[in-house]
């Protein structure tokens, strides 16, 4: 019987051993001992190999020189939008501190870069709805990885100051700002060339005329009342409190968002 | 002719000298000393000139030289214009070119120094030096106001919850006249035209003699005065109450919508005098191009040019790249969106120039159909102008009555709720797409339904329906092009949204087939302006008009 034990207790450590090791190996973190912050990968959607998450692992860390960094996939959201799920989990991960969190949600088919706190002036909305713009189309041939690992090359690269290609956006702008160019313009032309007519002033100034009004007389007559209440709703004031935000980002508990997102 | 007391030469009228310059002895003599030897019972009334005729388009212009003219001002035909001699009446007065051609060279240029979409060839030299002094023939106005006057006004006040209103009668003796209120008496002369090279300074009118004409042309008269009488009266009515009004004793008092209508009433007793009839000089040039011509005009004593513009689509399709570079680097530097956002600004855009050219359309049919020329339109359709000046009169009575009854408080309220008013109401329109779209079935769920876009739908719809109503009345139907790719446009692209794909280029598909929409609907939208910046080929039938033509 207590040979019986025994092994049971040898048994249940090595399996603890081994499930505590396959979780470490299912969520790979790393710390950047000089900065202070992580980064870490939440594969709940099983979307990426392990070796594939290693990889991945290896690309993240040099953003943790500026802040905190995360891979993160869901099978299920209960938000009801991705945006509200990614800001959700980096303020429940990356606190007040500096973050940025790539998520793909597989229940709504979308993917999502979600920034907190400063690095938000690099990785504006904007970038990160560009780069999910550059990096969807992996996501929709199941491509994850390299979704994963564009996504994050591309948030070092503005994070180091370099630029990254937005070759849709200015696609797009070089036509829009053609077509308001010929709008511009056609205004500028009805301005410029449309004919003056003259003015009464004008007109009598090149004429002969005479204006004389002798005894002018006010004679009164009646009078009459109109019932007009005044207005109390405008009276008085009050101010409110209400939040601001700017675009794709807004203010949340511990600090502000912005990020952008992409469906695939 | 006028010959040269001197040599026998031709005598011309010389601006700069304002008398009669012989061509070959450069001997002057005054415009007036012609005037004796001729005199008698039929030349106080009538005067002998040539009237040449154009073959193409039938207008009539007159001199007193018989040189042949080659080419006609109203149509732009180089043409032998047909000759004839003939008496016209005289005209009572006449102001004397002051403004040389090469004046009127100099004010149409620095016009055309800011028309750099102009065809080049309204800037050539060779086009310009085509200028040509034609006397124009006007009527001017002699209105008096004169006996006692009883006006209506009031006072308003607030007490408590009541607005108190005290009712006043001015009263008083006017003695207030008008001379000289002038409007063109020819049908081939716009009125668009004359108003914009207004005014004249009739203090420069002299006594007409034909001498004056000599080295210029002169149209004929056909428009009758009733014409523009009513339009004269109504400026010395407004201007004698506006005076009134300014008077230190009376400027707390408000006069009532009706006091400022001369056609109600008329408490001011305004007389109009026998109009007179008046020569005004014009530098005038005419471009032609295919059935449209355009006109130069230069006041002949002011120097204020009017031109018809119209624009060269290469020239303008190249400033829209130049322009649009600056316009490229701001949106990229302050714009980034996401391609279904870039496909409702695209559609917005769209809908935009389909209002534009319905807009345009609206006015090339009130144009080509005359309304803007009440002399033309006394001759072409006597009936439509009467509706015209009925329409114009109840317009501006009840824009009197309105500007009467708006007060500040109103204007306050207008500005303090309704416009945030408006923008929160847009805005939920905007935001209520995604709510709407919670609500359809499952099976609908990747739809994306935006009241945004039913309501750009429906806006196009009914724009283009009010356009397509007008196009008849477009010289080739111009527009309809652009209406229908432009409609297309924001269908493509509202097709695109609620199907919502999750590949871009579906969006970015729909925002390159709008924007291709959109420039066809601007470059109809310039071919309208062209049409409106040009005058369809005059065709004149100068039979009847005034008798003192």
């Amino acid at each position: 019987m207590l040979k019986k034990y025994i092994t049971a207790i040898l048994l249940f450590f090595p399996a603890i051993f081994f499930l505590c090791t396959d979780c470490l190996s299912a969520a790979p973190a790393y710390t950047n001992e000089a900065s202070g912050y992580t980064a870490q990968i939440d594969d709940q959607a099983d979307l990426l190999t392990d070796s594939e998450e290693k990889d991945l692992l290896e690309k993240m860390k040099p953003i943790t020189e500026y802040g905190n960094v995360a891979f993160a996939s869901i099978d299920s959201n209960p938000y009801s939008s991705t945006r509200r799920y990614a800001e959700s989990y980096t303020d429940e991960h990356f606190g007040r501190s500096n973050g940025t969190l790539f998520l793909i949600n597989m229940d709504q088919r979308e993917i999502y870069i979600d920034t907190k706190g400063s690095i938000r002036k690099e990785l504006t909305s904007s970038y990160a709805n560009t780069i999910t713009d550059n990096v969807y189309g992996y996501a929709s041939y199941d491509d994850f990885y390299t979704c994963a690992y564009e996504a994050f090359d591309q948030i070092y690269s503005l994070l180091e100051g370099k630029r990254i290609a937005q070759p849709m956006k200015y696609i797009s702008n070089a036509l829009l700002a053609f077509i308001l160019a010929m709008l511009i313009l056609y205004f500028i032309v009805m301005a410029v060339s449309k004919k003056r007519k003259a003015g009464t002033g004008e007109l009598l100034s090149g004429i002969y005329h005479n204006f004389r009004f002798n005894n002018p007389q006010i004679v009164y007559d009646h009078q009459t009342k109109q019932y007009s209440p005044r207005s109390s709703g405008s009276s008085g004031s009050h101010s409110g409190g209400g939040g601001g935000h700017s675009s794709g980002g807004h203010s949340g508990g511990g600090g502000g968002h912005s990020g952008g997102g992409h469906r695939f | 002719m006028f010959e040269c007391p001197s040599c026998g030469g031709n005598l011309k009228f010389d601006i700069p000298s304002q008398q009669l310059v012989c061509e070959y002895c450069h001997s002057q003599a005054d415009p007036y000393s012609f005037e004796n030897k001729t005199k008698d019972a039929e030349e106080t009334t009538d005067y002998e000139v040539t009237v040449f005729t154009c073959p193409q388009c039938g207008g009539e212009i007159i001199s007193t030289d018989q040189t042949a003219a080659a080419f006609c001002s109203f149509c732009g035909a180089s043409t032998i214009l047909y000759s004839r001699i003939s008496k016209e009446k005289r005209p009572n007065y006449i102001i004397p070119f002051q403004k040389t051609k090469e004046d009127c060279k100099q004010a149409y240029s620095d016009l055309m120094k800011h028309a750099i979409f102009a065809p080049k060839e309204l800037k050539d030299p060779q086009f310009i030096d085509g200028f040509r002094g034609i006397y124009m023939p006007y009527w001017s106005f002699y209105i008096t106001q004169k006996g006692a006057v009883d006006l209506k006004a009031s006072q308003t006040h607030r007490r408590g919850d009541y607005i108190i209103t005290d009712h006043y009668s001015i009263q008083g003796d006017l003695d207030a006249y008008y001379k000289g209120l002038s409007y063109d008496a020819s049908s081939s002369f716009s009125d668009s035209i004359s108003e914009a090279i207004a005014p004249y300074d009739v203090k420069g009118m002299k006594a007409f003699t034909p001498s004056y004409l000599s080295g210029f042309y002169a149209d004929t008269s056909d428009v009758d005065a009733f014409v523009y009488q009513q339009e004269a009266e109504a400026i010395a009515h407004e201007e004698s109450i506006k005076q009134i009004q300014k008077m230190p004793v009376l400027k707390s008092y408000s006069f009532g919508a009706e006091e400022f209508s001369a056609a109600a009433s008329d408490p001011l007793h305004t007389t109009v005098q026998t109009p007179d009839q008046s020569m005004f000089p014009v530098w005038f040039l005419s471009y032609r191009n295919g059935d449209r011509v355009a006109y130069a005009t230069v006041n002949g004593q002011t120097g204020k040019a009017a031109v018809d513009l119209p624009i060269d689509l290469r020239k303008y399709l190249l400033g829209s790249l130049i322009l649009a570079v600056p316009i490229f680097i701001l949106l990229n530097l302050l714009f980034t969106v996401v391609p279904s956002t870039l496909l409702t600004i695209t559609a917005v855009i769209s809908l935009f120039t389909i209002l534009i050219s319905t807009c345009e359309i609206c006015r090339i049919a009130k144009k080509e159909g005359g309304d803007d020329d009440r002399g033309l339109l006394s001759k072409t359709d006597p009936q439509k102008l009467q509706l015209l000046n009925a329409k114009r009169i109840s317009k501006k009575e009840k824009t009197k009555s309105a500007a009467a009854a708006v007060s500040i408080l109103h204007t306050v309220i207008v500005l303090m709720v309704l416009i945030p008013l408006f923008f929160q109401f847009v805005g939920l329109f905007v935001l209520s797409g995604s709510v709407f779209t919670n609500l359809l079935p499952d099976f609908m769920s990747n739809f994306h339904f935006s009241f945004l876009w039913l309501l750009i739908l429906i806006a196009a719809f009914i724009i283009s329906m009010i356009g397509f109503r007008k196009l008849d009345q477009v010289p080739e139907r111009k527009g309809i092009l652009g209406m229908i790719t432009g409609l297309v446009g924001i269908i493509i692209g509202a097709i695109v949204t609620f199907f919502n794909p999750a590949s871009d280029l579906f969006f970015y598909g729909g925002v390159i087939l709008s924007l291709i929409a959109v420039f066809f609907t601007v470059k109809d939208v310039i071919g309208q302006y062209n049409l409106l910046s040009t005058r369809k080929l005059p065709q004149f039938d100068r039979q009847g008009g005034d008798d003192r033509a």
